[in-house]
């Protein structure tokens, strides 16, 4: 194991650059930057049983009013309005974690789906699409010949 | 864009019992004159599996979350899952937990926690 003297990290750098540092930090403060934009997305599942495709969508707080599902070609598309339904304005807050605004989601599913066979639900804040496949892509076993 | 990832929680406050990751719901809290207001998502939990209470002035939400598929389903893509949203806050002196009003709609768990009546604002009036 080797010994090396422990020194603060602080110390490395110049009077200058540690004051330009915590000119940066203080000016930053307090205003939480999200790089990611900030609006909600929801977050997706899609799951696979032998005569469906399920995709979910978690969508709390979201009545289901709010929300639009489309499907073109093999292209779902979820989106709405994620609302805060607060009725006051002004208050005093203490946190904010949830994020609110209009979102969009498409997901490209198996191209073996059927189009036709579209089932939408909602409980819980979760968004529950089934999509049914075409009948001719159900497994089908090949005889091998010997010859 | 994708969504932001759940927050696991690295450090909970309660020795793990169960075999499930845990969440951190995201959460809203706000005062107004009458008290304070908590908005928690919770997706996925149903009423019958979510506790809310209060001991020795420690708020705690607990619930599970299920995403009912069926047994035969296998998973193709995921962002999120199964498991437990938990959280507990400290509560102000002046709040009344016994008058604690909780609703779930939409996988979203919203407290109303009124101010104790004497630390309401009350106006003075002037003689």
């Amino acid at each position: 194991m080797n010994i090396i003297p422990w020194r603060k990290k602080d110390d490395s750098m110049h009077p200058l650059q540690k004051q330009m540092n915590s000119m940066f930090e203080s000016f930053f403060k307090g205003f939480d930057l999200d790089i990611s934009g900030g609006g909600f997305s929801p977050a997706l599942d899609v799951n696979e049983t032998p005569e469906a495709v399920i995709v979910k969508a978690e969508i709390p707080g979201i009545p289901v009013k709010d929300v639009d599902i489309s499907l073109t070609g093999d292209v779902l598309t979820i989106s709405g309005e994620k609302k805060d339904e607060k009725e006051e304005k002004g208050e005093n807050y203490h946190r904010v974690e949830r994020s609110f605004g209009s979102f969009r989601r498409s997901v490209s599913l198996p191209s073996y789906i059927d189009a036709a066979k579209v089932e939408a639900s909602a409980k819980d804040g979760i968004l529950t699409i089934t999509i049914g496949k075409k009948p001719e892509v159900k497994p089908r076993k090949i005889d091998v010949k010997v010859r | 864009m994708d969504a932001p990832k759940k927050k696991e929680v690295e450090r909970a406050e309660v020795e793990r019992t169960v075999d499930k990751p845990h969440f951190s719901p995201y959460v809203e809290i706000y005062e107004s004159g009458d008290g304070l207001h908590l908005s928690a998502e919770m997706p996925g939990v149903a009423k019958e599996s979510l506790e809310v209470s209060v001991d020795k002035g420690i708020l705690s939400i607990r619930g599970e979350s299920r995403l009912s598929l069926p047994e035969s389903a296998k998973p193709i893509y995921s962002e999120f899952e199964e498991g437990v949203f938990y959280r507990a806050f400290d509560l102000a002196e002046d709040l009344d937990p016994e008058k604690i009003e909780a609703k779930l709609e939409n996988g979203m768990l919203t407290l109303a926690i009124p101010k104790s009546e004497r630390a309401r604002s009350r106006k003075i009036e002037i003689r």
